[in-house]
């Protein structure tokens, strides 16, 4: 499964968020998802109310 | 070298040469040309998910582009997590360490409260999921309200069970809501007041609230930002549709009552929520709910916002064959959209998800930390107090001592039932084989406890709720607004307090 040895097109991919995100790095990445930042979701930040509440 | 058993394609309606790629554990988001689509599914070990909207191409399967990828572009793939070495099995682990670590840091988040004043409640909904509550005899005796002893004693236990929990860093600020039954009665009024006292009395706090809204003038002095700064209020259609749904016992209607009240906490400063409950019967009557809304002139309104939500076939009355999934209504509302402008003031059920990808572009940022390794707090952190001293995990269930997962004993002392608090604060996605093998797992969270019982008798079972539809469509739009310039929907509310 090798390509060949052409220069990346640049319209081939081009990244719309975290632009040196690098797989290798999760575990670091992850370590910095914090339980302070984890209380916010209860509302599902951005409806106000948690998802499929009763009405 | 395979493609990534997580990698999620999204065919772009308007963009026919381009698909985006999201990664559904590494956070990912990519604009890719067809080509690299074409050689990453092509690299799948089983077969490609269908797109969104009818079939590949034969142009989108052209597999005699999939050899003309440069080295670098490969390279990029693999460190942006679309490819990768490792065996279908292995990923499926490394995905299910990632998990579960965010369920963990989500447990271990600070609590957050909801208190349950009464069960009682003035109106008599159709669909509503606590329906025998009130209609069932041999119920009656839950009805009652929460005592002031009952409040003390339950903030003894709020003592208890902060004093057993590991500190999280940063300042403590507690967030309160109600709930019901309908929280904010007139009889209920005493209740609510000394739970606030007592909250702010301990420190700072903000305070929420679900209710129908029709007894909110005799809470006038309780709201506003620095007490119940948020409130969600149903509205199921305009008055003559709303009147035949959410009604009082003697069959009368509650309109023009909730809207004098909603105009009054509009008023004074209260964030108000209004959520409509829909089915095949009133989203016709949608586009005059929006235009009575505009004439009242909430439409303007900072602290106005509008959501709808499917009604969920919760008991006996509701016929299965009327209710929307989440997808049938994002659908219907779009329709609606078309040919009546007045529904711009409308949200959609995913208006929430688009907005939140929205601003991954907008900011260029990591989804990590949105990432949501179980549905709701249900399975995290939320501690649900009733009238008797009994705790629950999820408001669905309620008022059966059975499924509580613990009690303040009248010492104040807060005891859980780790059986009955495990089975709720452990269900995550990778709790089931279905979500672990999920692209979409951690943006959608395994779906709602309840609604899986509902539909598959299991507990600890995936229900999708067409989310796979859901999550490209809203990726999809939200990336046409953002290259076009448009405006985002999306509005941080409670989050930004």
């Amino acid at each position: 499964m090798k390509g060949n040895k052409k220069t990346p097109a640049l319209e081939e991919i081009t990244s719309l968020n975290v632009e040196d995100l690098d797989v290798s790095e999760l575990e670091k990445r992850l370590e910095l998802v914090t339980a302070a930042e984890s209380e916010c979701w209860v509302f599902d930040c951005g409806t106000f109310t948690p998802p499929d509440q009763p009405g | 070298m395979r493609t990534s058993s997580y990698a999620i394609y999204v065919d772009l309606p308007n963009h026919r040469d381009q698909i985006l790629l999201v990664h559904g554990y590494t956070g990912a988001f990519d604009r890719v040309s067809h080509k690299v689509g074409a050689y990453l599914r092509s690299n799948e070990v089983g077969r490609a998910p269908k797109p969104l909207y009818g079939e590949w191409s034969s142009e989108d399967l052209n597999l005699g582009e999939v050899q003309g990828l440069s080295d670098s572009t490969v390279e990029l793939l693999e460190k942006r997590g679309y490819l990768t070495s490792l065996t279908p099995e292995e990923e499926e682990e490394k995905f299910s360490r990632i998990a579960r670590h965010l369920h963990a840091t989500g447990v271990a988040a600070r609590p957050s409260y909801l208190f349950m004043p009464t069960y009682n409640c003035n109106l008599r909904c159709s669909y509503c999921f606590q329906d025998e509550m009130r209609t069932d005899p041999a119920l009656r005796h839950l009805l009652r309200v929460m005592s002031p002893e009952m409040i003390d004693r339950l903030f003894l236990g709020m003592e208890d069970l902060e004093g057993q929990l590991p500190s999280v860093e940063g300042p403590r600020r507690r967030r309160i809501g109600f709930f019901g039954g309908e929280p904010l009665l007139r009889l209920t009024r005493p209740a609510v007041e000394r739970v606030v006292e007592k909250a702010l009395a301990m420190g700072e706090a903000d305070f929420w609230a679900v209710s129908n809204a029709t007894e909110l003038d005799a809470y006038e002095s309780l709201l506003g930002p620095e007490r119940i700064a948020d409130i969600q209020v149903t509205l199921d259609g305009p008055p003559a549709e709303h009147d035949k749904r959410r009604i009082y016992a003697d069959g009368s209607g509650s309109y023009e009552r909730i809207a004098n009240n909603i105009d009054m906490a509009l008023d004074l400063g209260v964030r108000v929520s209004i959520r409509v409950n829909l089915d095949r019967a009133n989203i016709e009557h949608l586009p005059a709910l929006a235009r009575d809304l505009r004439a009242r002139g909430w439409h303007g309104r900072d602290n106005f916002s509008l959501y709808t939500a499917p009604i969920r076939a919760a008991n006996e009355k509701t016929d299965r064959k009327s209710v929307f999934t989440s997808w049938q209504l994002d659908l219907e509302i779009d329709r609606l959209r078309e040919t009546h402008e007045e529904m711009e003031l409308v949200g959609r059920p995913d208006d929430s998800l688009k907005g939140k990808v929205r601003q991954i572009f907008d900011k260029m940022s990591d989804p990590m930390p949105d990432y949501r390794a179980s549905f709701c707090s249900a399975h995290t952190n939320m501690f649900i107090f009733d009238a008797f001293g009994d705790i629950y995990a999820c408001w669905e269930y309620t008022g059966d001592p059975k499924v509580r997962i613990g009690s303040v004993d009248a010492d104040g002392r807060m005891h859980l039932n780790q059986e009955i608090s495990d089975t709720w604060r452990k269900r995550n996605v990778t709790s089931n084989p279905v979500c672990r093998k999920c692209r979409y797992a951690l943006h959608c969270g395994g779906g709602c406890a309840v609604l899986a019982m509902r539909s598959s008798g299991k507990f600890f079972s995936n229900h999708c709720d067409h989310f796979q539809k859901r999550f490209r469509a809203s990726v999809a739009e939200a990336y046409e607004d953002f290259v076009q310039g448009r405006d985002s929907l999306h509005q941080d509310r409670v989050c930004d307090l």
